[in-house]
This record gives C-alpha cells, sequence and structure tokens, in this order.
C-alpha cells in the first residue's frame, strides 16, 4: 500500500454509470489533485485492492452480486487504515448507529454537492 | 416509438432505486425489522407489451396500489403485486401470528398503504432530483385477474416505464412490479426533465 | 358554497364533522383542530393552536406519520395510514372508560396537502375504526405490538438480529476494557434453500428449531449468545475464549451436525451440513477494530469454508491474515 499525501487515491465503486460519473466529476471538481479509480461491483473493487490500496472508498450498498456492505467489511480487514464512504438512500436509524460505532460513515443518496462536501470531510477527518 | 439511450435508462434505474430505498426504510420504522427494496431493472414499453407481461406470470390474481400524480407530466403510478405475493408481505407487516383470515382482512388497508408509500417514494425522488412538483390522487388497492388490470384501461398510445421490484423482509423474498402509465405527450415530457437534470450536472 | 356559508359557518361544520381534522401550516404547526379531536384526545383545541404536531403528540415523532406531514408540507403528496400497520398511533380515546383502561382506539389517518395560498398546508383526518375491528383482530394486533420489542426469534427461541447486534456491542466494548479476548462463529446452513423447496418450509423450520438446539449444547449459558443471524445463518458470541477454543467449538457444531444425521438428497453426501467461519479478536489490540471489523472476519472465514468445498469450519486468524481448518 502506498500512501501519497498530495495525490490521495479514491475508488468509486457502483454498478450505475450516472453515479461514477456525477461522483468523479463532483469530487474532481472538489479536489483536482485526486487520482480517481472506478469499479462497477464488490467484486471487481475487491480485486483492485488486492493491486493498488486505495486511501479512500466510496461504495455503493445496493449492488448485484455481493453486496457494499459485505465488500467493505473484507476490505476494511485486510486494509484497515482505507476509509470507507457507504451510499444509500437507505438509511435506517439503527443501520446508521452501529455504522456510525463500526467506523463506518454512511453518506446518504442522492449523490449531491452536500452529500460529496460531506464524504470528503469524512474521509479527510 | 420513444427509446431511451443507456445512460438515460441508467440515471432513470437510480433515481427509482434512490425512491425505493427511502421507502425501504420508512418500511423499516414501521415493521421495526430490516427490509431491504430494490429496483434491478427499468425498461420502457409499449402498454401491449406491459399486459402481455401480467398476462403471462403464472399467478393470475394481483393486488394493485395505484395513484396518479399530475404535475410537469401525468403518470399514473401501479404498484403490482400477485396475490399469493400481496398477502405475505401484509403477513410479515402486520404480523406472522395472525391466521391467513385475519391477514386477509387486512389485506386492502395494508397494500394501500404499504403501495403509497413506495409510491410516493419513487415520484418524490423523481420530483427532488429534477426539482419538478406533482400534486397526487389518493392511493387505490384493488383487486383483479390479468383481465381487468388498469393497464388495459389505457390508451393503446400509452407507453410504459415498468419497474421491476424485490423486496426482502425478514429474510423472505418477494417480488413484484411497479408500472408507470404516460401518454407519449408525457413520456416525451419526462424525457426532457431528465435531459435538463443530465445536462445540468454536465453528463451530456 | 363558501361565499353562501361564511368562515363562522364552515368552522361550525368542521366541529360538526364526525372525523378528527387538523390543519396545519408548513412548518407544522396547528392552526386549526376541531371539537372531535378534543373530544377524544382530552386536549382542547386553544391548547393545540400554535404547538408543532409532534409537540402535541410527542408519539407521532420519528414515525411513519411525522413523515407523511412532511411529505404533504414539502411534496405536496397525500399518504394514508391504516390501521393494520398502525392502529393505535395517537393517544385518542372513544370513552372515559377506556381512557381509564388505556384502551386507545383504532385509526385511519389521511394527511393531505392542502392547494392553497393561505398559511393551511396539510390537512390531517382521523376516523375511529374500532366499530370495524373485531375483538379477536384488537387482541392479535397487542400481541403484535409486543412481539416486535422481543428480543428472540420467534421460530427457534433464540436471540433475534437485534439482540445480536445490541449483545455483540456489549461484548465488544466489555473485551476492550478487560482487555480479554472475544470470539465470534457463524454457521450457515448448506443447501437450504434447496431443502426447503424439496422437503417443504414446514420441514425446514423443524431442521432450524433442531439446529438451534444443538447450538445451545455448545454455547456456554449465560455467557455465550445464540442469534438467529439471518434466513438460514446463526452466530454465536464467545467472550474470553481463546483461539482454540473457538476453533474447536466450531468444529464441535459441524460435526454435531452430522450426528444429527438429517437427510437431505442434494446436500453433501445426501445430508444437511453447515459450513462455519470463526475468529477471535483481542479488541485492545487492534488501534482500529470495532464490531464490524469482527464480523467480516468471521464472514470471511465463512466465505472460505463454503469455497473450499462446504461441511467444513474454519479459522480466519486477523494477526495472520491466514485461514486454517478448526
Amino acid at each position: 500500500m502506498e500512501e501519497n499525501k498530495t495525490n490521495p487515491l479514491l475508488l468509486i465503486v457502483d454498478d450505475s454509470r450516472m453515479s461514477r460519473m456525477l461522483l468523479r466529476a463532483m469530487v474532481a471538481d472538489a479536489r483536482p489533485n485526486w487520482r480517481i479509480v472506478e469499479a462497477i461491483s464488490g467484486d471487481e473493487a475487491l480485486k483492485m485492492v488486492e493491486e493498488t490500496c486505495p486511501d479512500f472508498v466510496s461504495m455503493d450498498v445496493n449492488m448485484p452480486g455481493i453486496s457494499g456492505l459485505e465488500a467493505a467489511g473484507r476490505i476494511r480487514i485486510r486494509h484497515p487504515e482505507a476509509r470507507i464512504a457507504l451510499c444509500t438512500a437507505n438509511i435506517q436509524e439503527s443501520t446508521r448507529e452501529s455504522a456510525a460505532r463500526a467506523g463506518v460513515h454512511f453518506v446518504a443518496k442522492p449523490i449531491t454537492a452536500q452529500s460529496v462536501a460531506d464524504a470528503i470531510a469524512f474521509f479527510e477527518a | 416509438m420513444l427509446t431511451l439511450s443507456e445512460l438515460q435508462y441508467d440515471a432513470l434505474g437510480e433515481i427509482f432505486n434512490i425512491g425505493v430505498g427511502r421507502a425501504a426504510a420508512s418500511l423499516s420504522q414501521i415493521v421495526n425489522d430490516e427490509v431491504q427494496l430494490n429496483a434491478p431493472a427499468v425498461s420502457l414499453i409499449h402498454i401491449e407489451q406491459a399486459s402481455r407481461l401480467l398476462h403471462s406470470s403464472e399467478l393470475q390474481q394481483f393486488s394493485s396500489v395505484s395513484q396518479t400524480f399530475s404535475g410537469p407530466f401525468v403518470a399514473q403510478a401501479l404498484l403490482v403485486f400477485p396475490e399469493s405475493n400481496a398477502l405475505e408481505i401484509v403477513r410479515l407487516m402486520v404480523g406472522p401470528h395472525m391466521s391467513i383470515d385475519e391477514v386477509s382482512e387486512f389485506e386492502q388497508e395494508a397494500m394501500c398503504e404499504i403501495g403509497n408509500i413506495i409510491l410516493n417514494a419513487c415520484m418524490s425522488s423523481l420530483a427532488d432530483i429534477f426539482h419538478i412538483s406533482f400534486s397526487s390522487t389518493l392511493p387505490l388497492h384493488r383487486f383483479g385477474d390479468a383481465e381487468n388490470l388498469p393497464v388495459l384501461e389505457g390508451d393503446e398510445d400509452q407507453m410504459v416505464l415498468l419497474l421491476q421490484v424485490d423486496m426482502v423482509i425478514s429474510q423472505q423474498h418477494i417480488q413484484g412490479h411497479i408500472l408507470f402509465l404516460l401518454s407519449v405527450a408525457s413520456m416525451h415530457s419526462l424525457v426532457a426533465c431528465l435531459d435538463d437534470y443530465l445536462k445540468a450536472q454536465g453528463l451530456y | 358554497m363558501p361565499e353562501k356559508l361564511g368562515n363562522a359557518s364552515l368552522s361550525m361544520v368542521i366541529d360538526n364533522l364526525e372525523t378528527g381534522v387538523v390543519i396545519l401550516d408548513r412548518e407544522q404547526r396547528i392552526l386549526h383542530s376541531n371539537r372531535w379531536l378534543a373530544l377524544r384526545s382530552g386536549i382542547s383545541s386553544e391548547t393545540l393552536s400554535g404547538q408543532q404536531f409532534t409537540e402535541a403528540f410527542p408519539e407521532a415523532a420519528n414515525t411513519r406519520l411525522e413523515q407523511a406531514i412532511r411529505h404533504a408540507t414539502h411534496d405536496r403528496l397525500p399518504s394514508l395510514l391504516s390501521p393494520a400497520l398502525h392502529g393505535t398511533l395517537l393517544p385518542l380515546y372513544q370513552t372515559a372508560d377506556d381512557i381509564r383502561r388505556a384502551r386507545r382506539m383504532m385509526q385511519m389517518i389521511h394527511v393531505m396537502p392542502l392547494q392553497d395560498d393561505s398559511a393551511a398546508s396539510c390537512l390531517i383526518q382521523i376516523s375511529d375504526m374500532t366499530a370495524n375491528i373485531s375483538r379477536e383482530r384488537l387482541l392479535r394486533q397487542q400481541t403484535e405490538n409486543l412481539r416486535r420489542t422481543t428480543t428472540q426469534d420467534r421460530l427457534t427461541g433464540v436471540a433475534n438480529r437485534r439482540q445480536f447486534d445490541e449483545t455483540l456491542s456489549l461484548e465488544f466494548a466489555k473485551a476492550r476494557k478487560s482487555r480479554l479476548p472475544l470470539g465470534l462463529v457463524i454457521v450457515d446452513i448448506d443447501f437450504f434453500s434447496a431443502y426447503n423447496t424439496h422437503y417443504g418450509r414446514e420441514q425446514g423450520d423443524a431442521r432450524l428449531i433442531e439446529i438451534a438446539a444443538l447450538l445451545n449444547t455448545v454455547a456456554r449459558p449465560g455467557i455465550d449468545l445464540v442469534a438467529r443471524y439471518g434466513g438460514d445463518e446463526f452466530a454465536l458470541i464467545l467472550p474470553d475464549q481463546d483461539e482454540n477454543q473457538v476453533a474447536g467449538k466450531a468444529e464441535h457444531i459441524r460435526s454435531g451436525m452430522l450426528n444429527l444425521n438429517i437427510a437431505h438428497t442434494s446436500g453433501i453426501d445426501e445430508q444437511l451440513t453447515v459450513s462455519v467461519g470463526a475468529t477471535i479478536m483481542a479488541p485492545e489490540g487492534e488501534a482500529e477494530a470495532d464490531t464490524h471489523t469482527l464480523l467480516s472476519s468471521a464472514d470471511v472465514a465463512l466465505y472460505q469454508a463454503k469455497n473450499d468445498g462446504r461441511n467444513r469450519a474454519i479459522f480466519f486468524s486477523l494477526g495472520d491474515g491466514g485461514f486454517r481448518p478448526c
């Protein structure tokens, strides 16, 4: 795992092309120096993480194949220093609480400038 | 015939998934248990195809909830479940302790509310993201067979946005559909709102 | 009609309706409520006027009703709250005797946006449905309300998922404080959906009860927790156990399952088997440790067990990131 403080690496994982494009555009706008790579599923994300570990991961919860939660869990085991933000429209209070306890950050969908700013703040904290 | 690009399909799919995601959160709050809702596929089809699809499913009895939304376009929204699935949903949400008779007694009103939650969530998601607003009729529940579903009452020119809906409550997987019936003019209007949104986000 | 009736008369009409009426403004403050409501809530219209709806009726806060009100005031969409799903949401009573016995009326609530330029933004209508509902149903609904706050899985009697989540957090914090390790085992029934399809749901349910009983024999009473983790998954929380003890229990479960000798035509060796994932964590040893990491570790071990062919118990060691059979 490389640590490059000036050019952090963000991995965007989402099966929706529109979501990936949107997130990439907004993050690139707020943080032009970040490197951004994409994965369309949890499985693909896990493969990519084995090669190069990202500093930050934005993970959609709702994807075909292995769920975002499961993929996030596996990434955390191998790379506990990676910061993972889970994106979902379905944030139930109990989930939010247990996620906060586990250090997993939830970002509400739809992706807006506000939710992106929120995620960036979590990544850089 | 109006067709959608991959990006437009993708955007609609994402918007409706956000909607059903919010509906799932509301339903979870009611039963105090985890509820998952997913809309994995959205397709734009002609009203004939929609009725053929429903006709062809094995289970002939349906439980449906409909609301008509009016705004920059008019859409009649229908949540449709095969009757046995609807009964299962109500049983899971109202109380697994109850007998089949009791659950049947509740089915109409419970489905009416469940449909209301899901349809309101889908359309308010669309409204939020497109920055438009709708008014709506109250939810109406109907039993029927494939012969008399409202889908067939529509005008031949109507277009249908069809969503498959996957629900998980108490680890039970239940499937249904959401249909949005629009006239050709309304469909064009919806696509215009969609395109405005994509342009505004710099995705075009 | 309005021109002929005038405002005072409209007010009178609303007060004589056999339905509860509440009118809210955009900020969800009560602009008007009618006599029906005053009589059944015991709160006068004057008292209610000006209050936020959720202040006047605190049990509506964070419920579907509050959300329906938001849908009406902000999204301009109508909502329906059925007696089946909510029953006795608001504190409304038919008679003084009912108040004494804390017997609320069954309610059907409609929440509608008011399309108007004036301050009125939302109309809430409450109907008394008690007459439409049988006594049996009322009793059942009470049982159901009780069930929702329970901590037991209704089929097997072991802890339910919610209880598991809470206990895991608790035990994790305890382990951190006492600097003792915490073990976690996840048990997944192999090819269970095929079992249900072949033998029927009732048989499947009976097997779940048997497996829960097996797990109870492995657990230390009062110390370990056995929980129904999912449809065909169970989990055990094992406080203060070392690697060998946890792995031992995991293997005990796997072989115990074989001893039950449950036939399954599409199972491994035509038997019902389980795959088991096990792990332990010493919370104070890991800086970034949390329950999520513990769960993921056990999950990863289970995944490996399935991958390796099922009917096995695998231990995942967080320390070296390696797998070994239990």
